[in-house]
């Protein structure tokens, strides 16, 4: 490409984001059979979607659905959505973390990825519990769905944390337009909840 | 010569409506991670680079801003008049 260039008196390159709200409805997804109450939160992440900035992630769609979900099944809508980007332009524009992760799992694999960028030592479960205001067990258990979905691995060396950022990809995330592990939720008055980006 | 490089904004099916709906006419390209890295990052939308005879980064220009156009009107030319 360069020689190319080489011959080119000069190149202006324009780096631009084109999102615009997608028209795609959504379509069947061959190959993963999600029951009825789970595709009733994927409809309404799909519908909202489609409108302007909106985000809308699974924990917050199920409760804006209601009904009773259990990990399991955001589990099972979010290999869906990581299975199936040509549902809907948001995944492939920001990807599918950031649509099936909830805050503070969103929480967690920013101070680890920051930490790991930075070589410094992630804080202990005990210390993201204070941080993140929730019981060691929700800590637990959010790593434990963090490295369900391949985005953090186990790695005993990781001092007092034992789970590490399972990609290099996940370590350095951050820049325009990327929102994989931010969580931007929005609450106006007489109006369920949402998410944008 | 003007390159169009999109940053997460979906795949070539969803820009090329885009792109006709913006009535761009010179070729726009998906970029991916690697492109990005490979340009120093991108912070902002747009970036615009300029690039030079030797395929080097000239002027990195973010976002839009009074004067944008005449700055890379000058460099343009300034470029255009260095032999090649």
């Amino acid at each position: 490409m360069i020689s190319q260039l080489r011959s080119i008196a000069a190149i202006m390159m324009i780096f631009a984001s084109a999102l615009v709200p997608s028209q795609l409805a959504a379509q069947t997804a061959p190959g993963v059979t999600l029951t009825d109450k789970q595709q009733k939160v994927l409809d309404y992440m799909l519908n909202d979607w489609n409108k302007p900035s909106r985000i809308t992630g699974v924990e917050l769609a199920m409760g804006d659905v209601g009904g009773q979900y259990s990990p399991d099944d955001r589990y099972a809508i979010g290999v869906f959505l990581k299975n199936n980007p040509r549902l809907h332009r948001t995944l492939r524009t920001f990807g599918w973390e950031t649509a099936i992760l909830t805050p503070n799992e969103k929480l967690i694999a920013r101070i680890v990825s920051r930490a790991e960028r930075e070589n410094q030592n992630p804080p202990t479960r005990e210390e993201f519990a204070r941080i993140v205001e929730v019981s060691g067990a929700e800590v637990t258990d959010a790593l434990e769905m963090l490295d369900r979905f391949g985005i953090m691995r186990r790695d005993p060396a990781v001092r007092g944390l034992g789970y590490r950022m399972a990609e290099d990809r996940y370590q350095d995330w951050e820049g325009a337009m990327r929102i994989t592990f931010m969580n931007h939720r929005v609450q106006v008055e007489g109006e369920k909840p949402f998410e944008v980006y | 010569m003007v390159l169009g490089v999109t940053i997460r904004s979906g795949w070539a099916s969803d820009i090329r409506p885009d792109a006709k709906k913006l009535k761009i006419t010179y070729p726009v390209v998906v970029g991916n991670d690697d492109v990005e890295k490979g340009f120093g990052g991108i912070w902002g939308f747009p970036t615009t680079f300029l690039i030079n005879r030797k395929g080097q980064i000239y002027k990195k220009y973010t976002g839009m801003y009074p004067q944008q156009e005449a700055q890379l009107e000058a460099d343009i030319q300034k470029l255009l008049a260095e032999r090649p």
